[in-house]
C-alpha cells in the first residue's frame, strides 16, 4: 500500500495541473517508485485521489510499457535489442541470460532476484551491447562482463 | 453530431446529387440526407466522431488521400464520391483488416442477425483472408457486471462503448488495456462492474457481439423475437422502449431502447432493460380466494361471483382502492369508476405520494435546456436516470449546471455540480430564501443568514447563490424527501417566470392516472369532486350514482378510522413495499382483493386473486411527468388465465350492477374521453403517435 508520505506527493502533484487528472503519470511513477510495482489497491488510491475511475487508471497505465502491473524482481534488467546493440551481439547476452537465470524474457526468476526484459534503444547506441539494471546503465557487454555484473550484485 | 440549426445552408455534391446541409455537418450525414448510408463501425450520431474504424472512408474531389466521412464537415462545392471502385476495395480491404483477428463463431454469437460486422461483410467484403498466422486469443464470455458479458476476441475497437461511456455520463467503467493487437476492454482488475446505472446502453451500440446481454443471450435470434413499440413502466420519464418476447414459447426477451429525441434520446437506463424476470417468474396464473393455506384457485366467474357478493353494497364498511402508479390510464380509470359508481366510494389512492400536487411546468427538454437545474429532495440518478442523463448531457457539453438540494442521506447530493445538504425540514425555508437572493442584491450578510437558518454549507450555498444569480433559465424540481406542503410555491419562486419548475412524480402513470380520476378528491379530468354538476354530468353518462362524499386524504388514514374496510388493490405490492404503517394499515382490511400480476407480499395476504397481464401484454397508455400520453402495445400473450386490468375491474362492475360494457381497449379510451374535454386526447392516440402527444 503506498505510503502517507507517496499521498502527499500524489495531492501535490495534482494541485500544481489545471486537471487533476493530468498527474496520472507522474503519480504512476510515485507508486511504482515505492512499491517496484503499480498494485491494485494503490491504484485504487490513485483513482481516488485524481478522481478518476478506476478503470481508467488501468487502461493508462497498461499502455505504457514501463509501468509494471505485476510484481518484478529485485533487479530489472533491460537488455536492448534495437538494431545498433543487435549489430554487435545483444542476442548472445540475451541468451546467456535466459540460461544463466532460468527464465524466458518478461519472466521472474522463483527466488525473486532478478526479471528479465528486453526493450528498444537505450541511447547508447555507441557502446553496444547495453543493458540497463535497475537505474544502472551497463556498456560494451559481454558474456563474462555479464556474469562478473551479476556475481557483483549485493 | 448535432448542427445548430441557426447556421447557414452548405450545398455539396455526393454522388453527383446536390445536398444542401447546415453548415458544420459531417459528410457521413450528409450523404444520408440524400438517402446514401455510408458504411459504418466506430460512428453513432448520438457520440462524438472517433475515426477509429475507418470503414466510411470516400473520395473527395482535390484530396488525395481517402478521408473518413464520419469527421470530415462538408465544405461549400465539395464533391464526394461513395460508390467508386477505389471505395469498395477501401472498405473491402478494412474488413479484411478487421476480421484479422475477429473469431468466426457467428453459429454461437449472440449478435448474429443483428451484427454490423456480418452486415457489412456480406455487402462489402471479400470472400478470402490472406494471412496465414494465427489469431489473438483473449478472454471470452467474460462476465463483467452490469448484466454485460464481454467476449474480448470479438471488439472491433471502435470505442463506441467507452465513448458513450465518457459522453454520457456513466464514466469509464470498463476501458481500453494495453495497446496494439493486445489492446482489449477490460474492467478495473478484471473485476466485475457494481452498481451500473446506463451501461447497458453500450450491448446496442456494440457493433459485433463483444458485449452481450447476460439475461439475454442465447434466448432467441432477432428474426424470431415479436417485437412491439412500449413505454418503459418502471418510472415516469416514459422512455419509449421495444418490448420483445417469444409468445410460442412463452417467455419474454428483452427491452431495447426505442430513440424519441424528446423523451430518451437513444438510450434507457439499466433497471429498465434488465428489470423485466418479474415478466415470467412468479406469476398470478389463476384466480383463486382465501388466505394463506385456504388459497383455492377457481375460475374466473367463480371468484368475481363470489368477491362481487362480499363487496355488494349496501354494506357497513365502506371500500377503498389502491392503484399502483405504473397501473395503465385504462386500468385505472375502470377501477375508480368502480369505486364511484358501483361502490359509492371516493377512498380512491394512488401509490406515488407526488400524485395531485402540481407537476412539471415544462418538459424534459426543456428542463435540459436550463442552464442550472435545482433537485430538491429528488434523487435524480436513482430515481429518474433518464432524466439525470438529459440533464448530465447538457452539463457535459458545458449548458447547465445540477445543484441537488436535501436533507436525508443517500445519492441524492452526489453526481451533481453542488451537492447542498440542509437541515430536516429546512428545504422550503432554502428555496424562499433562495427565490429573494435570486432576485434582490448581491448581499453577503443575506447569504449568511440563509446558511445559519438552513443548516447549508455556506461556501456551496454561496456559490449556489452566484449561480443561480447568473443563470437566464432555472429548473426547480422537487420531490417527495423534501415534503409536498407548500414545496411547489417554493419552486416557482426559484424558477422564476420563464423557469421549469414542479414536483416530479416518480410512477410511470402517476400523471395520467390523475387525469382519468384515481384520485380522492378529483373526478375525470381534475374536476373537484365538490362539483356536483360534473357529478351529475358523470352519473348520466354512467347510468349510476355517483358518490359525492368526501374520502380521508390517505388510505392509511382511511383503514385507520375504520371508514375503509373492504379494499382493492390494483397492481404493484404495497404489503411487501417496505411501507410498514400502510402494510400494517392494509392487513387490517376485512376484505382484501388483490388485481394484480404477480405472487408477492400482497397477494399472499389477500382474500381474492385476481391475476392481471403485465404491461408487455396488454394495450394500454401512460403519462409521463411533462404530461407526454404515450401508447404501449404488447409483444406477448398475458400469461395462464390473466386479463387486462380493466377487463377484470369491468367484470366486477357488471356483477355489482354498473354498466361496464367495453369490448376492448378502445372502448375503454373513448369513455375516458367522454368524460371531460381534457382527455379527448387519450383516446385519439393510437399506435401510430410514435412520439406521444401532450395534454394542453
Amino acid at each position: 500500500m503506498v505510503s502517507q508520505a507517496g499521498i502527499d506527493e500524489i495531492r501535490r502533484l495534482a494541485a500544481s495541473f489545471p486537471r487533476r487528472e493530468s498527474a496520472l503519470l507522474p503519480a504512476l511513477w510515485v507508486i511504482q517508485r515505492e512499491e517496484g510495482y503499480l498494485p491494485e489497491e494503490s491504484l485504487r488510491v490513485v483513482a481516488r485521489e485524481l478522481s478518476m475511475e478506476p478503470s481508467d487508471v488501468t487502461s493508462r497505465a497498461s499502455f505504457y510499457t514501463m509501468f509494471a502491473l505485476r510484481p518484478r524482481g529485485q533487479y530489472v534488467i533491460q537488455v536492448c535489442q534495437s538494431i545498433s546493440c543487435a549489430l554487435v551481439g545483444a542476442q548472445q547476452v540475451i541468451d546467456h541470460l535466459r540460461g544463466r537465470l532460468g527464465i524466458e524474457v518478461g519472466e521472474t526468476t522463483h527466488d525473486e532476484r532478478f526479471t528479465l526484459l528486453t526493450v528498444e534503444c537505450l541511447a547508447s547506441c555507441g557502446s553496444g551491447p547495453v543493458m540497463q539494471i535497475n537505474e544502472d546503465y551497463f556498456e560494451h557487454l559481454t558474456v563474462e562482463r555479464v556474469d562478473e555484473i551479476l556475481d557483483g550484485l549485493p | 453530431m448535432a448542427t445548430d440549426p441557426g447556421l447557414p445552408d452548405v450545398t455539396l455534391t455526393i454522388d453527383g446529387r446536390q445536398v444542401t446541409v447546415p453548415e458544420g455537418t459531417l459528410v457521413i450525414n450528409a450523404a444520408e440526407t440524400a438517402g446514401i448510408y455510408i458504411p459504418r463501425f466506430c460512428y453513432h450520431k448520438r457520440l462524438d466522431p472517433a475515426g477509429a474504424c475507418r470503414m466510411c472512408l470516400v473520395e473527395i474531389e482535390g484530396i488525395p488521400k481517402p478521408q473518413t466521412s464520419c469527421t470530415v464537415p462538408v465544405k461549400p462545392g465539395m464533391v464526394v464520391h461513395t460508390d467508386t471502385e477505389a471505395v469498395r476495395q477501401m472498405r473491402a480491404s478494412i474488413l479484411e483488416f478487421i476480421l484479422m483477428h475477429h473469431p468466426l463463431d457467428c453459429p454461437v454469437c449472440d449478435k448474429g442477425g443483428e451484427c454490423d460486422l456480418q452486415d457489412w461483410t456480406f455487402t462489402y467484403g471479400t470472400r478470402l483472408q490472406r494471412h496465414d498466422f494465427p489469431r489473438m486469443h483473449f478472454r471470452k464470455a467474460h462476465r463483467i457486471g452490469g448484466h454485460i458479458v464481454l467476449d474480448q476476441e470479438r471488439c472491433i475497437e471502435c470505442y463506441r462503448c467507452v465513448r458513450f461511456l465518457e459522453e454520457w455520463g456513466e464514466g469509464l467503467r470498463f476501458a481500453f488495456h494495453e495497446r496494439g493487437d493486445r489492446s482489449v476492454i477490460e474492467t478495473f482488475g478484471g473485476l466485475p462492474m457494481a452498481e451500473t446505472r446506463f451501461v447497458g446502453n453500450t450491448i446496442d451500440l456494440c457493433p459485433v457481439g463483444a458485449l452481450t446481454s447476460e439475461t439475454f443471450r442465447f434466448r432467441g435470434r432477432p428474426a424470431e423475437l415479436v417485437n412491439a413499440e412500449s413505454i418503459c413502466p418502471h418510472c415516469s420519464v416514459g422512455c419509449n422502449i421495444i418490448a420483445s418476447a417469444r409468445p410460442t414459447l412463452g417467455f419474454f426477451c428483452r427491452v431495447t431502447p426505442r430513440p424519441n429525441m424528446a423523451v430518451n434520446d437513444y438510450w434507457i437506463c439499466d433497471r429498465g432493460r434488465f428489470n423485466y424476470d418479474w415478466l415470467d417468474e412468479d406469476r398470478l396464473l389463476a384466480p383463486g380466494w382465501g388466505r394463506g393455506a385456504d388459497r383455492q384457485d377457481g375460475t374466473w366467474d367463480e371468484t368475481l361471483d363470489r368477491l362481487a357478493a362480499d363487496l355488494q353494497p349496501p354494506c357497513e364498511s365502506g371500500a377503498a382502492l389502491l392503484v399502483d402508479s405504473s397501473v395503465g390510464c385504462e386500468d385505472g380509470f375502470v377501477a375508480a369508476k368502480l369505486l364511484r359508481a358501483a361502490l359509492s366510494s371516493n377512498a380512491i389512492y394512488q401509490s406515488d405520494p407526488a400524485a395531485g400536487w402540481p407537476g412539471l411546468t415544462g418538459t424534459i427538454t426543456d428542463v435540459a435546456r436550463c442552464d442550472l437545474v435545482l433537485a430538491v429532495g429528488l434523487d435524480l440518478w436513482t430515481d429518474l436516470p433518464i432524466l439525470w442523463l438529459r440533464i448530465h448531457r447538457s452539463r457535459h457539453l458545458g449548458r447547465s449546471r445540477l445543484v441537488s438540494v436535501a436533507s436525508a442521506d443517500g445519492v441524492a447530493l452526489e453526481r451533481c455540480d453542488i451537492g447542498l445538504r440542509v437541515a430536516p425540514g429546512a428545504e422550503l425555508g432554502l428555496l424562499r430564501g433562495l427565490a429573494e437572493l435570486r432576485g434582490g442584491s448581491a448581499d453577503a450578510s443575506r447569504a449568511d443568514a440563509l446558511a445559519a437558518q438552513t443548516g447549508a454549507d455556506r461556501e456551496q450555498l454561496l456559490r449556489l447563490v452566484k449561480r443561480l444569480r447568473r443563470a437566464s433559465r432555472v429548473a426547480a424540481l422537487g420531490g417527495a424527501l423534501a415534503g409536498f406542503e407548500g414545496l411547489a410555491e417554493g419552486l416557482a419562486g426559484v424558477a422564476g417566470p420563464g423557469g421549469v419548475w414542479g414536483i416530479v412524480p416518480t410512477g410511470a402513470n402517476t400523471v395520467g392516472l390523475d387525469w382519468v380520476g384515481v384520485a380522492a378528491s378529483r373526478l375525470p379530468g381534475g374536476v373537484p369532486l365538490g362539483d356536483a354538476k360534473a357529478r351529475t354530468a358523470l352519473a348520466g353518462a354512467w347510468s349510476a350514482p355517483v358518490a359525492a362524499e368526501e374520502a380521508p386524504s390517505s388510505l392509511a388514514e382511511a383503514l385507520e378510522t375504520g371508514r375503509a374496510r373492504r379494499v382493492l388493490v390494483v397492481g404493484g405490492d404495497p404489503i411487501g413495499a417496505g411501507n410498514d404503517p400502510l402494510a400494517q394499515a392494509l392487513d387490517r382490511a376485512e376484505v382484501l382483493a388483490y388485481v394484480g400480476t404477480n405472487a408477492n407480499a400482497t397477494a399472499e395476504r389477500a382474500d381474492y386473486v385476481l391475476p392481471m397481464a403485465a404491461f408487455s401484454e396488454v394495450t394500454r397508455c401512460v403519462v409521463s411527468l411533462e404530461r407526454r400520453i404515450q401508447h404501449s402495445s404488447p409483444c406477448d400473450r398475458p400469461r395462464g388465465e390473466s386479463r387486462a386490468g380493466w377487463s377484470i375491474l369491468a367484470a366486477l362492475g357488471r356483477r355489482l350492477g354498473v354498466g361496464f360494457d367495453y369490448e376492448s381497449w378502445e372502448d375503454v379510451r373513448r369513455e375516458i374521453a367522454a368524460c371531460h374535454e381534457s382527455l379527448g386526447t387519450l383516446a385519439e392516440l393510437g399506435p401510430r403517435a410514435r412520439e406521444g402527444a401532450m395534454k394542453p
